[in-house]
């Protein structure tokens, strides 16, 4: 927050003692908000998602479960100074670099023609070598986002893939709740921008040949970063959960994307010494025949996070599958399950061989 | 000379029953230690830089005035009802979080989020809060260093239940964390649970209605003293457990505490290791190697005064097994001047397992399970032979020392040989071991 905006701060609260009432609460209040998504220059056309020239559209491989909501990915990299590309863990991206996600619901998902609700649009922008995210939430008229530094529910409706109308209390996260996802160590971390999520195909739009192309090649032809970047079939990659790669990669790749910011070590759940990237092979780490520590009404009373051959026993796929805020997981920010992430993994943990179980 | 200070918090601790009121008591006709705590109550009684009271949306006030807060900001919170619809996150360093003693932080209405309050910024305070009925854990911190949590009052005001939250204070892989004059109750794991850290000291704290009231996992260097502990499951447990990131905790000094008829029915849900702790267990140290266990009271608890227990006892030898790192074996142990009555007198749920494998029908103020690691002394020769009906004299670099304990009952349990020497005489297990020193937190 500016200076400016925290002094304007000071009288309110001076208000809220004397009359012994309530810290202002509304969104456009200094104490909550400040700033519009427009000072950013993200936008040509902001409410079409248009980019600003040398603002880019760009894909992950395997999407994080939102509630159902779609998003739409940008990303900026201060041209001349191009991030350095790291095979496995974050790439160093340089000062001013900044991504973009809108989250939206299409007011029918089978004809997106129909329209959309643009609910937020977070921001992770690097400042002096450190990472900040904001949140700025679209206003009902849809024509503004407005940044919301704590968080907020907001009403949707909207007509899903199967023609079921559907509505949910949708929440936006408040902006130190970004920080228990997006954090290695506690410093700050952008997730989906890594090689394991970007090497794929985006279409550009282009006239060109090369379009659609490789993603990480795109950039590494803007400049936008540097590095000993092996050929496109060489890096370690995720799969599309929902693809036709084998049960174990879609499973694992669903797991890196949803789970294992904070089950890594260095995440904020590094404490269960349950590692859900995709690279980690100790069976013990992912969960196998592992009972649980800390999670006290979150074990559903079973004894085992993942007991093979036998889904329904696997305390993963319990807490997947509730809605309670202490037993669901992932903790933050949604409000309902992913039934396809689910039955993902019920088909996953099916599929590995019983064996003696875990007794 | 810090046993007689202490024991003047004990007594104190008796008397009192809240979280800010034992505070109070516990300080008075104090000297040293106390008054350090006192000073450091003075000078962190900072200014307040904001002011929330309880209005119309207290989860954007006060989350706003959290986010907004800067380092060195103290944020205090008006007497009052809060009622929140998530948790509340602390992540500025520096911050002191205060309340007024009738502050309270009402979570019956939470929809998201799985703590109350979590903090994950370094030099944080929380200072005179009450938190009612949050979803999950009442107060996170994760891997934070020089944390204070005061005078904070966690409470699920249903009283027992597997369904409430596990864990009242919980700090994990953080140091330097003090937490002092708190209350905890009902809890379906643990009141106090420090996991994974080091540099600790619990002191002065209540605990009661919890499954476990203070647990020690996998953690360091530690002072827990001055709290009482009663009608809980279990009253203060020192664990390690096998396949956590952290390992092999030790030196935790547990002295003039109060531990009383901590014999709730447990009520953990199944899966979680405190489950498996019986009903009526005043103390336990399982796996974990140079604690110092001393002047405390221990009375009344039905199953167990304090027992010394290997990894063997917790009945989960996969687990043990699938960690190569993990000791199984408690060594070097402390167990000095502490004041034990009445314990061990009827034996509930493991308690009573274990029992019946070695042929006893009750248990003892001081318990062993008597299963010594000879590996670490003499390779893989075993246990030294010394005639049928004896028992071999355990090496000192792994002695547990049982000394000074009054008229306190004792038994080894000879596990190893399902009880076929076990004894009641402790004199073979009297012995001396050096204090550990004092924690600065």
């Amino acid at each position: 927050m500016s200076r400016a905006a925290f002094l304007a701060l000071a009288p309110l609260v001076l208000v809220a003692c004397a009359a012994d009432a309530s810290a202002p609460a509304d969104a456009g209040s200094p104490a909550t908000s400040s700033g519009t998504l427009s000072e950013l220059h993200l936008f040509s056309d902001e409410v079409a998602q248009k980019p600003e020239n040398g603002v880019l559209p760009y894909d992950v491989i395997s999407v994080l479960f939102a509630d159902e909501a779609e998003k739409l990915r940008f990303m900026s990299v201060p041209q001349g100074t191009p991030a350095t590309y790291d095979a496995e863990d974050f790439w160093d991206y340089p000062d001013g670099t900044m991504f973009v996600k809108t989250f939206f619901y299409s007011k029918d998902m089978r004809d997106p023609s129909l329209g959309r609700t643009l609910l937020e649009t977070r921001v992770i922008l690097r400042d002096a070598g450190k990472w900040t995210g904001r949140t700025y939430v679209w206003n009902q008229a849809q024509t503004r986002a407005e940044r919301l530094k704590t968080g907020r529910s907001m009403a949707v409706r909207w007509t899903d893939k199967d023609g079921q109308v559907r509505s949910l209390d949708y929440r936006v996260p408040n902006e130190n709740e970004c920080k228990t996802c997006h954090s290695k160590d506690h410093v700050f971390q952008p997730l989906g921008p890594r090689t394991r999520q970007l090497n794929r195909d985006h279409d550009y739009g282009t006239a060109s040949m090369a379009d659609p192309e490789n993603q990480i090649d795109h950039l590494q032809g803007l400049g936008w970063v540097d590095g000993d970047i092996p050929p496109a079939s060489e890096r370690f990659t995720l799969v599309d959960p929902y693809g036709d790669a084998p049960i174990e990669q879609r499973a694992r790749s669903y797991l890196d994307a949803n789970c294992s910011h904070c089950h890594r070590p260095g995440g904020e759940a590094g404490s269960t010494d349950l590692d859900l990237r995709a690279e980690t092979k100790d069976p013990s780490l992912l969960g196998l025949c592992r009972t649980p520590v800390a999670a006290g009404p979150g074990s559903g009373g079973l004894l085992h996070d993942i007991v093979p051959g036998d889904p329904d026993a696997s305390i993963m796929v319990f807490r997947m599958s509730s809605t309670v805020p202490k037993i669901k997981m992932p903790e933050l920010p949604t409000q309902t399950s992913d039934a396809d992430g689910v039955a993902l993994i019920r088909e996953w943990i099916a599929s590995m061989p019983a064996g003696q179980g875990c007794d | 000379m810090r046993t007689s200070t202490w024991m003047a918090v004990t007594i104190a601790g008796v008397f009192a029953t809240a979280c800010s009121s034992s505070h109070k008591t516990a300080k008075t006709g104090m000297s040293d230690a106390s008054v350090t705590a006192d000073a450091g109550k003075m000078t962190g009684a900072s200014a307040c830089s904001v002011h929330v009271a309880p209005g119309k949306d207290d989860q954007t006030a006060l989350q706003g005035a959290l986010i907004d807060a800067k380092e060195g900001d103290t944020v205090c919170l008006a007497a009052g009802r809060f009622k929140l619809t998530g948790q509340l996150s602390l992540a500025t360093a520096k911050v002191t979080v205060r309340g007024d003693k009738a502050t309270i932080l009402d979570f019956s209405g939470q929809t998201s989020g799985a703590n109350g309050v979590e903090i994950t910024a370094d030099h944080d305070t929380l200072d005179t809060l009450r938190l009612e009925d949050v979803q999950g854990d009442g107060v996170r911190a994760t891997e934070v260093s020089y944390v204070t949590i005061r005078g904070i009052h966690v409470e699920w005001t249903n009283g027992p239940s597997s369904s409430n939250g596990g864990y009242g204070i919980y700090p994990v892989t953080s140091s330097h964390i003090l937490i002092e004059d708190c209350y905890a109750s009902g809890a379906s794991d643990t009141g106090i649970y420090v996991g994974q850290s080091s540099t600790i000291v619990v002191r002065n704290n209540e605990t009661t209605g919890n499954v476990a009231g203070i647990e020690l996992e996998n953690s360091t260097d530690a002072e827990v003293f001055g709290n009482t502990s009663h009608d809980n499951t279990a009253g203060i447990l020192v664990f390690n457990l096998p396949g956590l990131a952290v390992k092999d905790g030790k030196r935790i000094d547990v002295h003039d505490n109060v531990v009383t008829s901590n014999n709730l029915a447990n009520f953990a849900a199944a899966g979680n290791i405190v489950h498996d702790v019986p009903q009526g267990t005043g103390m336990f140290v399982l796996a974990s190697d140079d604690n110092e266990i001393h002047h405390n009271t221990v009375q009344h608890n039905d199953s167990i005064g304090l027992a010394i227990l290997s990894w063997y006892v917790a009945l989960r030898d996969q687990e043990g097994m699938a960690d190569p790192k993990f000791d199984w074996y408690p060594e070097r142990n402390y167990v000095h001047d502490n004041s034990f009555t009445d314990n061990g007198q009827m034996l509930h749920d493991n308690a009573a397992t274990i029992a019946a494998v070695v042929g006893a029908t009750k248990g003892a103020d001081m318990q062993w399970d008597g299963i010594v690691d000879w590996a670490k002394v003499d390779g893989d020769a075993g246990a030294p032979d010394v005639g049928a009906g004896m028992l071999p004299a355990v090496p000192m670099e792994l002695a547990n020392c049982f000394e000074h304990n009054g008229d306190a009952t004792f038994l080894n349990l000879d596990l190893d040989h399902n009880g076929k020497d076990k004894t009641s005489d402790v004199t073979a297990y009297t012995c001396t071991r050096e204090s550990l020193p004092q924690v600065m937190p």
